[in-house]
């Protein structure tokens, strides 16, 4: 087949304009909010489960995914391009990640009421573990100021199912680590221990 | 990541082991029709609302967070300021970095920021007011550390408003407030920082009021929360002093050395504190402190003469 001559050749599509573009250009915050949210065009949700993957989080991922939404549709008119859109999109997912997890530790400060998650995740989670799922909320609270260890031991071998041995070889621990780290998780998510201030010292007086 | 969890039989066995205990919340819901009953009641809950609204809510959320941000960052500028007589903040409280010096310009453009940006009804009419304050040059007061705290945490909440409102009360020798603020500091910390840093407070509060056996707990519990942390080893040495325990301050001034490398740099505003409050300290001090004081100076540890010079 002959080539076509030159004149005839379709002229280069132009390139695709970024997604990100298009959804964050123009409108107020609240207009901006409303895009983000209908449809996830910037796939927010899966960016937010990778991070409380990554992290060992257990916050609500609905919750999450939304404050992040805010946070996007609140900061879109000062993006143009820089850092690459991946790059803050993670940042903003890490504000949201912050924000929630501290406005969780206030509520539960406050001795607040706690409705059961929404999220079918933690639904599961205070199902497997036998938990009303309204005190979770708490337990989820002391499990995030873990350390990440026995976060993420509670995370591969109770959320993954995973296989200890496996799960120890790929993490470079021990069985004796492994079981210590998900036994403070777990510790976390399902003890109790209220901590006052004036009993704890009188106590530690008490033994001196 | 299933959203049905099929716990493998070792992890089994530790949740047992944990639900035996008395305060434990584990296995106390059996699966199948009390658990069925509870996530029906979750059921009705979802749904009852749309998307978009609740996503507007928290957008609201995010400018709250953005005004009490900046409300805390005047109050950090005037805490740093403020010359209260019962020392001065301590910005470097680990040997390898310190808290940057506050930029009250930094924190004008936040103030003005949220000024501009907020929707109506994000802040109510004494917050706008107190923002205004702030924002005038031309007002000549320095900020109140505590009205901008409490307008903080009524936007939104925080370990940070709650600590630097219990700081202020520590260096104008509120001990009732400060200790009331730290209690509820300590169980909003973040992390173990925050924690020990909290409990640190609790140790000077406790040592301003020479309550030593006080002082010395608390400091050992910062301790434990954050070793590194350098503050609590000096509390627990003063108290040492004062209970003319001499080994025991060695032993805390041997491991804060160790921890600075023996070098006085990282504690020089430690130092210039305790010059500061050479008058009170050395009025604190009674025959028996002062002989341990001595012999802590002249003893193996070189940096406790370049600490505690200013009160011999």
């Amino acid at each position: 087949m002959d080539e076509p001559p030159v004149s005839a050749a379709k002229p280069h599509p132009a390139p695709e304009e970024p997604v990100w573009k298009r959804v964050l250009a123009g409108g107020s915050p609240r207009e901006i909010l409303s895009r983000l949210v209908d449809g996830d065009p910037l796939e927010l949700r899966s960016r937010c489960e990778a991070r409380l993957r990554s992290q060992a989080i257990l916050l609500d991922r609905h919750r999450l995914h939304l404050r992040t939404a805010a946070h996007v549709a609140r900061h879109a008119a000062g993006y143009a391009g820089s850092p690459p859109i991946d790059v803050w999109l993670a940042e903003k997912i890490k504000k949201a990640v912050q924000e929630l997890v501290a406005e969780a530790v206030e509520f539960a400060a406050a001795g607040a009421i706690t409705e059961p998650p929404e999220d079918d995740r933690l639904a599961a989670i205070a199902e497997a573990l036998g938990m009303d799922p309204s005190v979770l909320a708490r337990g989820c609270v002391a499990f995030n100021r873990s350390p990440y260890e026995a976060r993420a031991a509670f995370f591969g071998l109770v959320l993954d199912g995973r296989d200890p041995h496996e799960w120890c070889r790929e993490n470079s621990s021990t069985s004796e680590r492994a079981r210590a780290a998900l036994k403070s998780a777990l510790w976390a998510l399902g003890v109790r221990g209220e901590l006052d201030l004036d009993d704890w010292m009188r106590g530690e007086e008490d033994h001196e | 990541m299933s959203d049905v969890i099929q716990l493998r039989p070792e992890v089994m066995e530790l949740v047992r082991e944990i639900a035996q205990r008395p305060d434990s919340v584990l296995l106390r819901v059996k699966p199948g029709t009390e658990m069925r009953a509870l996530r029906e009641d979750r059921a009705w809950l979802t749904g009852a609302e749309s998307n978009s609204s609740r996503a507007e809510r928290h957008l609201v959320e995010v400018y709250r967070e953005e005004v009490a941000f900046a409300l805390r960052q005047v109050a950090w500028v005037a805490l740093c300021g403020d010359d209260a007589g019962h020392g001065k903040l301590i910005r470097r409280q680990v040997a390898s970095s310190e808290t940057p010096r506050p930029d009250p310009r930094a924190a004008a453009v936040a103030i003005s920021r949220a000024m501009a940006d907020s929707p109506e009804g994000v802040v109510d009419g004494s917050t706008r007011a107190l923002l205004e304050a702030c924002s005038d040059p031309r007002s000549g007061r320095s900020a109140n550390v505590l009205r901008l705290c409490a307008a903080a945490q009524r936007l939104s909440p925080s370990f940070r408003a709650r600590h630097l409102a219990a700081a202020w009360h520590t260096l104008h020798g509120r001990e009732a407030p400060a200790l009331l603020l730290a209690r509820h500091a300590i169980a909003t910390g973040h992390d173990a920082m925050d924690e020990a840093l909290t409990w640190t407070m609790v140790a000077e509060v406790h040592s301003q009021s020479k309550r030593w056996d006080r002082a010395e707990v608390a400091s050992a519990a910062a301790i434990r929360a954050f070793p590194e942390l350098l503050s609590p080893y000096l509390v627990q040495a003063w108290c040492a002093i004062h209970v003319a325990d001499e080994g025991r301050a060695q032993a805390a001034l041997l491991e804060l050395s160790r921890i600075v490398g023996g070098r006085p740099g990282p504690l020089v505003e430690h130092i210039e504190r305790i010059a500061g409050l050479r008058v009170v300290m050395r009025e604190s001090m009674n025959e028996a402190s002062g002989r341990v004081l001595l012999r802590v100076v002249d003893g193996p540890v070189k940096l406790a003469g370049e600490l505690f010079h200013a009160i011999l």
